[in-house]
């Protein structure tokens, strides 16, 4: 099932007396249960591609479409309206509240949300087993390591079971062994929980989590595949 | 509702996150509202020992005369003379609130020694009740408000014999035991008069009435001026300052009814003097309030834009979460505000305290104006003053939160996401 479609998407900014062109002209699909990584280069548009994606911004021209309804014009109140009921972020820098312990990090999406509290620390709980941290819920995000964090994130990302949840570089700031326990979780929620997620990177090495990869350059998308063809080609890449 | 407690435990929470910041900015609060508690709280003891001193040595709490007299008794003193004043006495004693009453008879005349004629105020009166009017200790001053400063007090048994104020004395050049001629102008142009003589020598708070006033037994001064049994005014002493207004309002609303034609005057419309200082001293504590006020303003508006900008990118998050610009802007408003809270009590209670140990040690005071002796001032918190304190360190911090908080909930969600 598609549940978000970008059209023709275009998104410039404008650097003083230079107009910068971000996106131009990109076309993408998303189905829900997919895994989707977006590679590219710095400054190729990944930010921009997932900000809008994720209705945290509006195109210059093109559209999203999330589950096949426009989302042009909408106020600033009923994005954030969509955004809290069918999508969820994972930030590079994790954004925690650091005043917060992990527990109330994870519920905090929840609290705008109308539930019984029984259900809602049930849901909390849950979301901490799921990226293996149910020992840490007391700690605040000062007491936790790098890789602890992003999966405090991720738990939070996923206690309002959104229907995609929009990754940017979600490993950038993590050591090498971090950046895989995290990756094996999201890809582990998305066999499991099927979980849809798109995630940008410019990291090969967590290539391999994806369903699909969409190669993103100058602004749009000269190749996209199946993870394995692609690591084909980047493999060949890199050993050039 | 939990939406709402969590987002306030945020903002409390963070209140604590930077410790050393927040000391700081309530380390302002609390100096700043604690000093101005502390300098209200002296001007008003001030004003306190300057109104209570003004009462007991000149005003009484209250004044009922001729209605007119006030405005135009001093030209033509006979025509505003009170009769029955038994009656009105007894009437006026009996009114809850009253302690006592204080007959005057007072006119103009010219006193003369070999050298030097002054022009004198006579201020008959009777030596009992003005020596309990003037006894009474005025506030923290601890002396009475007439002070007797050579020779002895007024005894009714004394005739000619008088009082003079202390500028008096020094401008005719007599000491106790002296005398002088003294003439006034009775009804129709008869002039009257007689030999003084000087039994003692006193000093008020009011330094232009000690320069021209002389006083004598009232019946003296009734025989010279011609009027038996009459007064001018009876000069009436509550049990309590604060309830002067209540107390001339049913007085006079008494008199009213009964078509008496009595005017009863609190001693704040007599006072121009201590209206004056009053004036004064209020102005001057506004421009205090006014200049920590801005001190409130600046710096913890700055402390607040220090601590927002490190965390614009929580906010951010908390946008692309969807939570709105206005939970945006409450959480950080609520932050300022709970400073404000702690900041104000904090400072309120240390004025308090302050207040306490300064009033025990109490403040040496020079003489007040118009006025030759030194006093132990003393710090007198009231209601307004705190309630006053409080709602300039709330103002403060209030306004000083608005426009950061506007600010942060009004970036853009990419461009507060990527904040760094
Ligand atoms: N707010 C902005 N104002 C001006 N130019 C911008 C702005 N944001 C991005 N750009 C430009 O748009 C292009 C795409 O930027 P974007 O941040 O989307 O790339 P990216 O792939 O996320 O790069 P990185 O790997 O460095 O995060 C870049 O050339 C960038 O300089
Ligand atoms: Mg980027």
């Amino acid at each position: 099932m598609k549940i978000l479609r970008a059209e023709k998407l275009r998104k410039e900014y404008l650097l003083g007396k230079c107009r910068v062109r971000a996106l131009r002209g990109l076309d993408l699909d998303i189905h829900s249960g997919e895994m989707v990584c977006v590679m590219g280069a710095s400054g190729s548009g990944k930010t921009t591609l997932l900000n809008l994606l994720g209705l945290l911004d509006t195109p210059t021209s093109g559209a999203v479409w999330l589950q096949n309804r426009p989302t042009q014009n909408l106020s600033y109140r009923e994005a954030a309206r969509l955004r809290s009921r069918f999508l969820a972020f994972i930030f590079q820098s994790f954004n925690l509240f650091p005043v917060l312990s992990a527990f109330e990090n994870v519920e905090y999406p929840l609290l705008f949300h109308p539930l019984p509290s029984r259900e809602r620390r049930e849901r909390v709980w849950r979301a901490l087993e799921a990226v293996g941290l149910l020992d840490a819920a007391s700690q605040r995000p000062d007491e936790l390591s790098g890789g602890q964090r992003q999966r405090v994130a991720i738990a939070r990302a996923l206690v309002t079971r959104p229907l995609l949840i929009l990754a940017d570089e979600p490993t950038a700031n993590l050591d090498a062994e971090s950046a895989e326990t995290v990756m094996a979780a999201m890809r582990r929620l998305n066999l499991e929980h099927r979980t849809t997620f798109i995630f940008s990177t410019h990291d090969p090495r967590v290539v391999h989590h994806a369903t699909r990869v969409v190669e993103i350059s100058d602004g749009v998308i000269p190749y996209e595949g199946a993870a394995a063809t692609v690591r084909n080609i980047l493999e060949k890449r890199l050993s050039k | 509702m939990k939406a709402l407690q969590r987002l306030f435990e945020i903002s409390w929470r963070n209140v604590f996150r930077n410790k050393r910041r927040s000391l700081l900015t309530l380390l302002i609060l609390v100096l700043g509202s604690s000093g101005l508690i502390l300098v209200g709280g002296f001007f008003e003891n001030l004003l306190e020992g300057h109104r209570e001193q003004f009462i007991h040595s000149q005003t009484g709490h209250l004044q009922v005369n001729r209605a007119g007299y006030f405005q135009k008794g001093a030209s033509a003193p006979l025509d505003y003379l009170l009769a029955d004043v038994g009656r009105l006495r007894s009437e006026i004693e009996a009114e809850p609130g009253v302690k006592f009453t204080v007959p005057r008879l007072k006119f103009g005349g010219m006193a003369s020694t070999e050298e030097t004629s002054i022009a004198v105020l006579v201020v008959g009166t009777e030596a009992r009740a003005e020596r309990r009017m003037g006894a009474v200790k005025a506030a923290n001053v601890d002396h009475g408000s007439t002070r007797i400063v050579a020779g002895r007090d007024l005894d009714p048994s004394d005739g000619l014999g008088v009082l003079l104020g202390k500028g008096l004395a020094e401008a005719l050049g007599v000491g106790v035991g002296d005398g002088f001629t003294f003439l006034t102008t009775r009804r129709a142009g008869a002039i009257e008069g007689g030999q003084m003589r000087v039994r003692g020598i006193f000093e008020t708070i009011a330094k232009d009435f000690d320069d021209h006033a002389v006083k004598m037994n009232l019946e003296a001064a009734q025989q010279l001026l011609g009027a038996p049994d009459q007064v001018h005014s009876l000069l009436v002493l509550l049990d309590e300052t604060s309830r002067t207004v209540p107390v001339r309002d049913r007085l006079q609303g008494g008199f009213q009814a009964a078509g008496r034609g009595l005017e009863t005057l609190t001693w704040e419309e007599q006072g121009l003097f201590y209206r004056q200082s009053k004036d004064i001293l209020a102005r001057i504590y506004a421009v205090i309030q006014l200049i920590i006020g801005v001190i409130f303003l600046f710096s913890i508006a700055n402390t607040v834009n220090m601590a927002l900008f490190e965390r614009i990118r929580e906010f951010g998050t908390m946008m692309a979460m969807g939570n709105g610009r206005g939970t945006v802007f409450l959480t950080i408003f609520a932050e300022s505000l709970i400073l404000g809270i702690l900041g104000s009590a904090g400072g309120i209670a240390a004025g308090l305290g302050l207040a306490q140990v300064v009033s025990a040690i109490g403040i040496e005071m020079p003489p007040p104006p118009q006025s030759s002796s030194g006093y132990f001032a003393m710090i007198s918190v009231t209601w307004p003053l705190i309630r006053e304190t409080a709602a300039i360190s709330l103002a403060a911090t209030a306004l000083s939160a608005l426009w950061p908080a506007f600010r942060a909930s009004r970036f853009r969600i990419v461009q507060a996401l990527g904040y760094v």
